[in-house]
C-alpha cells in the first residue's frame, strides 16, 4: 500500500496553492532557527509540535520516540485522550508497524489497513479513521516518527507530504542535535558526579582514617550523603551477637525528624528485606523502582507498606559492611522527594563507600580489641608485679621468721644437749651402762635435733632468699671451694673427685655451693666397697646447661628416684647413714628456684647419676 | 695496758641472761685462764648502766674484756656494743661476741660495730668450752 496513488490526484494543485506551499516553507525554514537554537530536548519537542499544528492541519499529532531495544513512546501528544496507548512493544509486530519504515507511511482508513489490527482498538476509542506517519531519520537512521491523526477517511496531498516531511527533517536534525547535547549533558553531569564522588571519598576516607571511633565517623558519614548522594540514609551494624543495631539514621529535610522516628519504630533494621539479604548475600543491593508488587512480595506489614508508601521512597540500595569475610552492618539509602531514581553506577558509588567504611570499622574494632587486650594485659602485669611484691615480702618475712624461729629452738637444745654432756662426764664411772646409754641418746637425739633445725634453716633459705640479679659465678671455682669444705670427708673415704670444664652460671655461689657439697657429699656418704669415684660434668642442652655429679656408690632403687628429694625423706637408718633427709629437698628447691630441674639416674648397687639443669647462656669457663 | 690494772685480775664483763651458759663460761675461764674476776649482767640495760658508771667515776676501771650474747632482755647486743664503741674511756675494750645466731647478717653487723671475735654457741660441751681459750687469746695470758 502505498500513498503515491493519492498523492499523484494533487500533483494538479493550482498555481496559488504552490505559491502557499512555497511561503509555508519559508516560514519553516525561518522557524528552524528557533527550532535548532534550543538544544533541550523538551524545548525542541514543543517546537516541533508547535511547528507541526501550524503546518499541518489534523485531529491529533504524536512524536514517536524509540526509548528501549523494542519499545516505542509517544513522548508527546496533542488531541488525543489520557488513555490512549503512548507504548508499543515492537517485539511481536515488527514487520508489522508501519511507522518503524523510512517512508511517509499513509493509512486513509484504518479500518481497511490490516496491519494496524493491533492498535484499532485504540484507533476506535479515539476515533481516528486516518493517519500519515512521517519518519524522523538523521543519518539514515530512524530515530522517530512524527505522526498526523484525523477523524475521517481522508487523502492526503503531495504538498501536504512534503510540508510533513521537511517538518520531520527538521525535527530530526533538531532531536539529533538535542540528543547529542543531552548526551553531553549527562557525560558532563557524570563526570561531575564522579569528581563529586571521588571528592567525597577522599573526605571520607580522611574522616575515617582520622578517627577510631567507628560510631561517630558512620553517623557523620551518613549525615554527608544526606542530601548529596541520598534522601535517606540509614547505618545498620551488626554486632558480635548477630543482632542487628541502627546505629543512624538520616533524613535531607529536619523536618522529617517525625517520619525518621516513625521508622525507626516502624522499619527496624531486622524487618527490611534488603538488610537480610544483604546480610545473607553479602553484596549490594539495588533497587531501582519501589513498585507495589516489590512492596506486597517483601515487606511484611501493611502499616509498614503505608509508611513506605507515606514517605514516597522510590528507589533503595542497601550495601553490606564486609570486612575479612565477615558482614558487620549495613548502609542503606533511598531516594524519595528528590524524585530521582538510582542506577548501576550509584550502586558501584555505595558499594565502594561502604567498602572503605567497612574497612574503617574493621579498623576501628581491631584497635579496639588491640586496645582492650593491651589494657588487659598490662592490667595483668601490674597484678603479677603486686603478686611478685607480696611474695617477696612473705618470703623475706618467712626467712627472718625462719631465723628466729631456728635460734629459738636452738637455744634449748644446744642447752640439753651441752648439759647431757656435762652430766655424762659427771657422773661417768658412777652409773651402770645402761644409765650411761640413756645419757648418750640424750646427748645424740639433741644434736641431731639441733642439726635438723639447721638443715630446716637451710632449706628455708634455699625456698625464699631473694636475689634477683645473681652475678655469673665460675662454677668450676665453686666445686673447688666445696671440696675445701669436703676435705675431711673426702681424706676419710679416699674418694677421688674429677671434673671437666664447668661453665660460668647465674646462680648465687651460696647455691651452686650447696648444690654441690650435698651431691658431693652424699655420694661420699652413700658409698659401696670401693673408695668413691666422683666425677662432676656439664654439657650444653639448647639455652641450659645440665650438670652431672655421677658415683660408683651403692645406687638407689629406681621406685625411689622421685621420693629422695622429699623433704625429710631418707631410705636408711639414722643408725647405717646419718643425716636428716633434707639434703637432696634442699638441692630440688635450688635448682627450681632457678628455673631448672632435677633428678637421678640410678641402679641399686650400680652408682648414681643425679643430673641438675641451670638455665643460661654463659659458656664454659 | 694501765699499770694500775696490772696490779688486779682482768675484769670479764659477761652479759648473758642464761644461767646454764654462764656456769659454762665460767668453767671455761676457770680452766683457761689464771686469773680473772667474771661479773656478770643478765640484761642489756644493766650494761648500759655499768659502762656509765665506768664513765662517770674515774676511779673505776674499764673491764678488761665483754662477752656479749646477742639475744638479750631490754637493750640487744648490737645496742650495748655500740654504746661502748661511743664510750671514750672503753671503746677501746675487746668484745667477744657469744651468740647462738649463725645468721650472716649478724656476723656482718657486729664485725661492722668493731667487735674482735664472734663466738657461735656450739651443741658441743668441748666445741663450747673453746671459749675460754678465746679469751686467753685476746688477754695474752
Amino acid at each position: 500500500m502505498s500513498a503515491s496513488t493519492e498523492m499523484a490526484a494533487d500533483m494538479t494543485c493550482a498555481g496559488n496553492d504552490r505559491e502557499e506551499t512555497e511561503r509555508q516553507l519559508l516560514l519553516l525554514v525561518e522557524a528552524s532557527g528557533t527550532l535548532l537554537a534550543s538544544p533541550q530536548e523538551s524545548d525542541v519537542v514543543e517546537t516541533v509540535m508547535t511547528l507541526a499544528q501550524r503546518f499541518v492541519a489534523a485531529d491529533a499529532y504524536a512524536l514517536w520516540r524509540q526509548t528501549g531495544e523494542t519499545t516505542w513512546n509517544a513522548i508527546r501528544t496533542i488531541g488525543l485522550s489520557s488513555t490512549y496507548s503512548r507504548s508499543i512493544d515492537t517485539t511481536s509486530v515488527r514487520s508489522q508497524i508501519p511507522r518503524l519504515s523510512a517512508d511517509p507511511q499513509v493509512i486513509t482508513d484504518v479500518e481497511n489497513a490490516p496491519f494496524v489490527a493491533s492498535r484499532l482498538d485504540w484507533y476506535r476509542r479515539e476515533g481516528i479513521r486516518s493517519l500519515v506517519t512521517i519518519p524522523l531519520l538523521l543519518h539514515g537512521t530512524l530515530s522517530g516518527t512524527l505522526v498526523f491523526y484525523y477523524r475521517q477517511p481522508r487523502n492526503f496531498t503531495e504538498r501536504e507530504i512534503r510540508i510533513a516531511g521537511i517538518l520531520a527533517n527538521l525535527a530530526a536534525a533538531a532531536l539529533g542535535t538535542s540528543d547529542l547535547y543531552e548526551r553531553q549533558k549527562s557525560l558532563r553531569n557524570s563526570a561531575e558526579r564522579s569528581a563529586r564522588r571521588a571528592a567525597f571519598l577522599a573526605e571520607v576516607g580522611a574522616d575515617l582514617a582520622s578517627s577510631l571511633d567507628y560510631a561517630v565517623t558512620l553517623t557523620t558519614i551518613a549525615e554527608m550523603t544526606v542530601p548529596f548522594f541520598a534522601d535517606w540514609c540509614g547505618v545498620s551494624i551488626i554486632d558480635d551477637h548477630g543482632g542487628i543495631r541502627r546505629l543512624t539514621l538520616r533524613h535531607a529535610d529536619p523536618a522529617q525528624s517525625d517520619s525518621a522516628q516513625e521508622v525507626q519504630k516502624l522499619l527496624p533494621p531486622k524487618s527490611l528485606l534488603p538488610v537480610r539479604l544483604a546480610k545473607r548475600l553479602r553484596c549490594a543491593q539495588l533497587v531501582e523502582q519501589i513498585s507495589e508488587e516489590i512492596l506486597s512480595a517483601h515487606v511484611a506489614r501493611p502499616e509498614q507498606i503505608e509508611l513506605i508508601r507515606r514517605l514516597g521512597l522510590r528507589s533503595l540500595i542497601c550495601a553490606p559492611l564486609v570486612a575479612r569475610g565477615r558482614t558487620i552492618g549495613v548502609l542503606t539509602f533511598a531516594t524519595a522527594q528528590s524524585g530521582r531514581s538510582y542506577t548501576h553506577e550509584d550502586l558501584e558509588f555505595a558499594r565502594e563507600l561502604a567498602h572503605r567504611q567497612a574497612l574503617a570499622v574493621d579498623n576501628a574494632r581491631l584497635f579496639a580489641d588491640v586496645a582492650h587486650e593491651r589494657e588487659r594485659s598490662q592490667q595483668a602485669n601490674r597484678n603479677l608485679q603486686a603478686a611478685n611484691e607480696a611474695l617477696q615480702r612473705a618470703n623475706t618475712d618467712l626467712e627472718q621468721f625462719a631465723y628466729s624461729a631456728s635460734h629459738d629452738l636452738q637455744e634449748p637444745l644446744r642447752t640439753v644437749a651441752v648439759y647431757s654432756q656435762l652430766l655424762e662426764r659427771h657422773l661417768k664411772g658412777l652409773l651402770d651402762e645402761e644409765a650411761e646409754s640413756f645419757i648418750s641418746y640424750t646427748v645424740a637425739a639433741a644434736k641431731r635435733m639441733e642439726v635438723l633445725v639447721q638443715d630446716l634453716l637451710s632449706y628455708v633459705k634455699a625456698a625464699t632468699g631473694v636475689e634477683p640479679e645473681a652475678p655469673p659465678v665460675n662454677a668450676t671455682r665453686v666445686l673447688k671451694e666445696t671440696l675445701v669444705n669436703l676435705q675431711a670427708a673426702v681424706e676419710q673415704s679416699g674418694a677421688t673427685v674429677s671434673s671437666s670444664d664447668l661453665p660460668v652460671v647465674r646462680v648465687p655461689a651460696v647455691h651452686m655451693r650447696q648444690l654441690f657439697q650435698n651431691l658431693i657429699g652424699n655420694a661420699i656418704k652413700y658409698r659401696g666397697a670401693a673408695a668413691p669415684r666422683i666425677e662432676v660434668s656439664a654439657r650444653r642442652l639448647g639455652l641450659q646447661w645440665e650438670f652431672a655429679v655421677a658415683d660408683n656408690g651403692i645406687g638407689i632403687d629406681p621406685k625411689y628416684a622421685t621420693q629422695v628429694f622429699g623433704i625429710f625423706k631418707r631410705l636408711h637408718s639414722s643408725a647405717s647413714y646419718t643425716g636428716t633427709g633434707i639434703g637432696l629437698a634442699i638441692c630440688q628447691k635450688i635448682v627450681e628456684r632457678h628455673g631448672g630441674r632435677i633428678w637421678v639416674e640410678s641402679e641399686l648397687g650400680r652408682g648414681s647419676i643425679f643430673r641438675f639443669t641451670i638455665p643460661g647462656q654463659e659458656h664454659v669457663s | 695496758m694501765n699499770p694500775s690494772m696490772q696490779a688486779t685480775a682482768p675484769v670479764v664483763l659477761l652479759v648473758e641472761d642464761s644461767a646454764a651458759d654462764t656456769y659454762l663460761v665460767r668453767q671455761s675461764l676457770r680452766k683457761h685462764l689464771k686469773d680473772f674476776v667474771l661479773r656478770v649482767v643478765d640484761d642489756g640495760e644493766k650494761a648500759f648502766h655499768l659502762i656509765e658508771a665506768t664513765e662517770s667515776d674515774e676511779s673505776l676501771p674499764c673491764p678488761a674484756l665483754f662477752l656479749l650474747d646477742l639475744n638479750l632482755p631490754k637493750r640487744t647486743g648490737h645496742e650495748v656494743l655500740q654504746r661502748l664503741k661511743k664510750s671514750a674511756k672503753c671503746s677501746h675494750v675487746p668484745v667477744v661476741i657469744l651468740t647462738s645466731s649463725d645468721s650472716p647478717v649478724d656476723r656482718a653487723e657486729t664485725t661492722r660495730l668493731g667487735a674482735t671475735a664472734y663466738f657461735r654457741k656450739p651443741p658441743d660441751l668441748e666445741a663450747f668450752m673453746r671459749i675460754g681459750e678465746v679469751v686467753q687469746n685476746i688477754l695474752g695470758q
